[in-house]
């Protein structure tokens, strides 16, 4: 039953990289992001919910969970809305590669993924195979996005995703790293992404456009 | 102990006694080759004498190193004198006799000697104190390997005087061998070197182009002077009995001490003589050609060693 | 004491040392009062720790600490044996005199800079050099190894808005993190054969040979240059003159020591076989530094802390000989010589610690009171400061290896080792070790004799004669606590060469941790001042009786010259002018001029060149102006440097424009593709 409802969750948050991917529109990216998060913060609530009640204990991974609700459901994707209408904002095409094309690389990278880590050896739990695959697909699939997109909300959400990817990877095979880890990597993803949007700023300053292509101008 | 400490006190007023005369000895052997009389043999007794007694003058821009220097350069002279035993071993003191404690002596005195060269602010002193530091520096490594190769071939691992001079003794059939005479040619050229000697330096000029140790002690006067003559005396002595006592080690710790002193007076005698020809038939060397000498007294030095250690 | 009193001592001269730091820090608003509050815990924390590493080194105790934390590889292990006791008691010794001398020292920075970061970086400083030392976990050393490193730069660059200090702190920011590069990947090599990162429980033998091999030449490389050994020297004397002088003198005196640690430590706990040539290499490396660095040192200086840098060089230079020797003598088994060449290497190390940093903290001293290091513009300071300039001159003769100063010591046991190995090696048929043992005496004698040449320059133009300008005319006498400081230091100079037998026991406990033979016998009579360790009795030195017979003989002469005093007068008058007009200080012998001789003879070292444009006036005998300069090239930096970072340059020019093209994407996809080749690769051939 618990072990159900991690593969549906993780398959899930799977598909809405797939979902992130397929998405035209800066707009969709964003909130694309948050139905992910929602779904890791479901994830995060159930391992603790599960380790609390066996271990009739308190369990750190619930401040994770807070952490992703507060974080990267509430606060990134709103910070992340203004600074995109905050910029330039006009509809064109974003993305150098055809959607399906897209599809069909990601499927291939899901395959990559599920290749590597059938072929570890030591890992007897079937199901931690499963969701390394998982988390190790999207992980890629998130740097595929960033890629693949021009503009530079493109980057930040690919990189968020990424992000996303290591917390399932991390949260599953584990049931829970010690906290000074996680601590560590949120903070790195806090840093990155104020960062990223203050970058987000100096670029459509200084190009008026936030395609990142125009950086090329920059070198000497 | 008693015995050994006498022996010390004894062997320290000869040296003191006998070490001008070699001197004198070389002056007048280079007189009566060039057809001249020559001031008697026991001119540097009267030289000291006199200047012992004279008034000082010292430089008004002189510090105390300036009065302290010739003292030292007398008492490191002596002390490395009294390290190599002129015709018995010393027993009670071998805690000091060692061949790097008498090279670190003279490097002592020569630092103090230098530095009381650039003490009176002149430029000849600091022409000549830079200089007498480049002519050891460049004769220093031939030193050395003289010194290694006598003490590693005693076999006891040690530089010290003792087991070198009994080394010595019970292999006096080392005495014309090529490793010692290879050595002994180094050790004349380092000695040559090191008391100024003609073609290195020139002891009786006073041309300031040439001058090396004399430019260096120019200030000073009276019993000061006196001192670092004497110093110099010693230093040559102790080259000296270096040669005649460890590299021809013939007559030496004979139990008759008088026939003994009598050989090692000879052996020196015979070293005077060499220095003294030496100094007859060259010439001044200009101050950039004397490290082509100290290469060949190095080289020189390199053939014993080899000779000693691996061509056999 | 037990071992938990050393244990609990060691805590608190730890947190003596950062409270001295952060109380420097968070008074800032007072110089003086940071400065004292830095120096005294710096002083206190110090003194405390000699005391307890003097206890451990004489009762053997070994202290060790353990901190458990969740990163892996990483636990905060901290392990004090006798080789550790023996390089903190260095480094201990050396900064509680240092402290002292910084309180005299730092007040010319006053209100000019700040003094209250100074304090913090200082005490952080040797906080990071002692952990180095103390810790028993390779990524621990590595990281001490790394904050050793940047809180030096940060010192070296105080005076930072200067050009020269800048270059140099950017010299020395490149090179030592080249070195540290090499350490690190010999450590990675290290743990990936031994499976461990801790040194306790590393397993010997585990590495093969030519592996070995390649992690002892990046051990050497990587050390090499905090040693500053020719050819990766060139930091150094750009590092040790512009930094303030009692930085200069911590890291002449201690930081650079920190690699001859390393490189024993490493030797001895996890490379447990090693081939001859380790040592061949490291003994003519070595002599090469040696030779190298005391005729740059001679040579091509005007500026005394360059010529004390050049200086440092040259004595690394002796001690990786004796390292040379110590490695040699493992090789094959040898442990008399092996026991006797390690003696003469931490004998060297502990004498070059005291005198070195007694002379860069003279060469603060000199700064301190005729604001110039310039030796061309010194001279005669022996009447300005008279108090100082005594202690300095002992430093001068320490360094020079006049008996009985403790010099003279390590390069007599140096000379000894030699002797052995020939002794050693002829019988064995081993001839081209007995001639390169030869070359290196040699080389050795050489150097010995230009360090003399070298410091009587130093001293002689600096202190002697007439002053060259108005600023040395107007020096004064340091202050009480600078003059303390030189004096302990140069007492230790005299104490540590009067009595070497008892710094040669404390190290027989080191080099019987490693190599499990003792030198001296156990025998400690007082009537008994032997020190040179052989078994036959009557063949030992002893410098505390030579120093007694010199002291009689000096009594003697003194006397004859009292004797002689009554009979006749002094009169003091000018040095004589050859009767032309009354001399001026131009006219005495310059540092350059000094100096010149040896730059013609080694003119293939130093490529001089010299420029002499005249002005004349009515005719060629009436010069109005004369011009003469005289400049020397770096011949390595030149020819071995420069073609390199040329190189370096062109190849990042070419490649500038084809891989970094400066599109994002483009970067993102070398990630990308890297990424999935390492998958396919592990998959598909893993």
């Amino acid at each position: 039953m618990y072990n159900n409802a991690l593969n549906l969750l993780s398959i899930l948050i799977l598909i809405s990289s797939f979902n992130l991917i397929a998405n035209k529109r800066q707009k969709a990216y964003i909130s694309t992001f948050r139905v992910q998060s929602i779904l890791l913060a479901l994830v995060s609530l159930l391992v603790s919910v599960r380790s609390m009640t066996l271990n009739k204990k308190f369990d750190a991974v619930i401040i994770i969970f807070v952490l992703i609700v507060v974080f990267k459901v509430i606060i990134i994707p709103f910070v992340m809305k203004r600074t995109s209408e905050k910029v330039e904002y006009s509809i064109e095409k974003d993305f150098f590669i055809s959607i399906p094309i897209s599809m069909i690389i990601c499927c291939g990278l899901v395959l990559l993924s599920w290749y590597v880590i059938y072929n570890i050896e030591g890992i007897t739990n079937t199901n931690a195979k499963n969701y390394l695959i998982y988390s190790l697909s999207i992980i890629m699939i998130g740097l595929f996005f960033m890629i693949s997109r021009k503009k530079a909300i493109g980057q930040i959400v690919g990189f968020l995703v990424i992000e996303n990817g290591m917390f399932m990877a991390a949260m599953l095979t584990t049931e829970g790293m010690p906290m000074i880890v996680e601590l560590g990597l949120f903070f790195d993803l806090l840093t990155a992404f104020l960062i990223m949007g203050i970058f987000v700023f100096k670029i459509n300053n200084t190009f008026e456009s936030i395609d990142i292509n125009k950086l090329k101008n920059l070198k000497g | 102990m008693i015995e050994s400490v006498l022996k010390l006190i004894f062997q320290v007023i000869f040296i003191l006694l006998i070490a001008p005369i070699f001197t004198g000895v070389i002056k007048k052997i280079k007189a009566k080759v060039q057809h001249r009389i020559g001031a008697s043999v026991f001119q540097p007794y009267y030289d000291l004498m006199k200047l012992f007694k004279k008034d000082l003058v010292v430089s008004s821009t002189a510090s105390w190193i300036y009065n302290l220097a010739p003292y030292m350069y007398f008492v490191t002279s002596l002390v490395a004198m009294s390290c190599l035993p002129v015709v018995h071993q010393l027993t009670g003191f071998t805690f000091f006799t060692d061949l790097l404690i008498i090279v670190y002596l003279f490097v002592t005195g020569r630092i103090f000697m230098a530095l009381a060269g650039l003490d009176t602010g002149s430029t000849f002193g600091g022409m000549g104190s830079s200089r007498e530091m480049l002519v050891s520096a460049l004769v220093e490594p031939a030193l050395f390997l003289i010194i290694i190769t006598v003490s590693a071939r005693a076999g006891v691992a040690s530089t010290n005087v003792s087991s070198i001079y009994e080394f010595a003794v019970n292999h006096t059939e080392t005495a014309f061998t090529p490793i010692n005479i290879l050595l002994f040619a180094s050790m004349l050229m380092i000695l040559i070197a090191e008391t100024s000697r003609i073609p290195v330096d020139d002891p009786s000029t006073h041309l300031e182009l040439t001058m090396v140790h004399e430019a260096m002690v120019l200030e000073y006067s009276g019993r000061q002077l006196a001192f670092i003559e004497l110093g110099t005396y010693l230093k040559q002595l102790v080259f000296m009995t270096f040669m005649a006592n460890i590299l021809i080690p013939i007559g030496f710790n004979i139990e008759n001490i008088f026939l003994s002193l009598g050989i090692y007076l000879l052996k020196i005698l015979v070293i005077t003589i060499l220095v003294a020809l030496v100094e007859l038939n060259t010439v001044k060397l200009r101050l950039y050609s004397i490290p082509n000498f100290a290469a060949i007294a190095f080289i020189v030095s390199v053939l014993g060693f080899l000779t000693c250690f691996i061509l056999k | 004491m037990t071992v938990n009193h050393l244990i609990i001592f060691f805590i608190t001269c730890v947190v003596l040392y950062l409270i001295g730091a952060l109380s420097s820090l968070l008074s800032y608003s007072s110089p003086k009062i940071s400065n004292q509050l830095s120096n005294t815990f710096a002083l206190v924390a110090s003194g405390l720790l000699s005391i307890i590493m003097l206890y451990k080194l004489l009762f053997l105790k070994d202290i060790s600490l353990n901190f458990n934390t969740n990163i892996p590889f990483l636990s905060l292990d901290f392990n004090i044996d006798n080789l550790s006791a023996f390089f903190i008691l260095i480094i201990s010794i050396v900064t509680m005199v240092v402290s002292l001398y910084s309180y005299t020292y730092m007040s010319h920075y006053f209100y000019i800079r700040n003094v209250s970061v100074f304090g913090f970086f200082y005490n952080l400083f040797i906080l990071s050099m002692i952990l180095l030392t103390a810790s028993s976990n390779l990524l621990l050393f590595l990281i001490f190894w790394e904050l050793m490193s940047l809180l030096s730069y940060f010192l070296v660059i105080y005076e930072h808005e200067k050009e020269d200090v800048q270059k140099a702190g950017r010299i020395y920011i490149i090179m030592t993190f080249t070195g540290t590069a090499f350490i690190t990947a010999a450590f990675v090599l290290m743990a990936y054969w031994t499976k461990s990162f801790d040194l306790a429980t590393i397993s010997e033998s585990a590495i093969p040979s030519n592996y070995a091999n390649i992690i002892y030449v990046f051990l050497l490389l990587g050390f090499g240059t905090k040693a500053g050994i020719i050819p990766v020297h060139v930091w150094l004397p750009y590092a040790h003159p512009v930094a303030p002088s009692n930085v200069s003198a911590l890291m002449s005196g201690v930081m650079i020591k920190m690699s001859i640690y390393g490189l024993l430590r490493m030797v001895f706990d996890v490379l447990p076989d090693n081939a001859m040539w380790w040592g061949v290499l490291t003994l003519v490396i070595g002599a090469i530094s040696a030779i190298l660095g005391i005729a740059y040192s001679v040579a091509s200086t005007i500026n005394i802390k360059r010529l004390l840098a050049y200086s440092s060089i040259e004595n690394m230079g002796i001690i990786f000989c004796g390292l040379g020797i110590t490695l040699i003598a493992r090789a094959t088994d040898n442990t008399f010589l092996l026991s006797l060449a390690l003696t003469a290497t931490l004998l060297h190390t502990l004498n070059h610690a005291v005198f070195k940093s007694l002379l860069f903290m003279s060469a603060g001293a000199i700064q301190y009171s005729a604001h110039t290091r310039n030796m061309e513009k010194l001279g005669g300071l022996i009447k300005k400061m008279p108090i100082a300039s005594v202690f300095i001159f002992v430093g001068c003769l320490a360094i020079s290896a006049v008996p009985p100063f403790n010099g003279f010591i390590s390069e007599y046991i140096i000379f000894q080792t030699i002797i052995n190995c020939i002794i050693w090696f002829a019988p064995l048929g081993q001839f081209s070790l007995v001639i390169l043992f030869m070359i290196v005496a040699a080389m050795l004698a050489l150097t010995g004799a230009l360090v003399a040449y070298g410091f009587v320059k130093l001293y002689g133009v600096s202190f002697l004669g007439v002053p060259r300008s108005a600023d040395a005319e107007n020096a004064k006498e340091p202050k009480k606590p600078m003059l303390v400081a030189l004096g302990i230091s140069a007492s230790l100079c005299l104490v540590l060469g009067i009595f070497p037998k008892y710094i040669i026991g404390l190290i027989d406990n080191v080099s019987n941790e490693c190599v499990n033979l003792k030198l001296l016998s156990t025998n400690w009579s007082l009537t008994n001042f032997l020190h040179y360790p052989i078994e036959k009795n009557n063949l030992n030195i002893s410098v505390s009786l030579l120093t007694i017979i010199i002291m009689i003989f000096v009594g003697i002469v003194a006397l004859i010259v009292m004797a002689l005093r009554k009979r006749t007068s002094v009169q003091r008058y000018n040095t004589w002018d050859c009767g032309f007009t009354k001399l001026n200080p131009k006219m005495q012998y310059s540092a350059t001029g000094y100096s010149k001789s040896l730059r013609i003879i080694f003119r293939g070292l130093f490529k001089p060149n010299r420029d002499l444009v005249i002005t004349e006036g009515y005719g060629p005998y009436y010069i109005k102006n004369g011009n003469y300069t005289i400049t020397t090239e770096k011949v390595i930096e030149k020819y071995l440097y420069k073609p390199f970072i040329k190189m370096i340059i062109n190849f990042s020019r070419k490649i500038r424009f084809k891989i970094q093209t400066g599109s994002i994407h483009a970067y993102l996809m070398y990630f990308f593709s890297i990424l999935i080749l390492m998958l396919l690769y592990y998959s598909f051939m893993g």
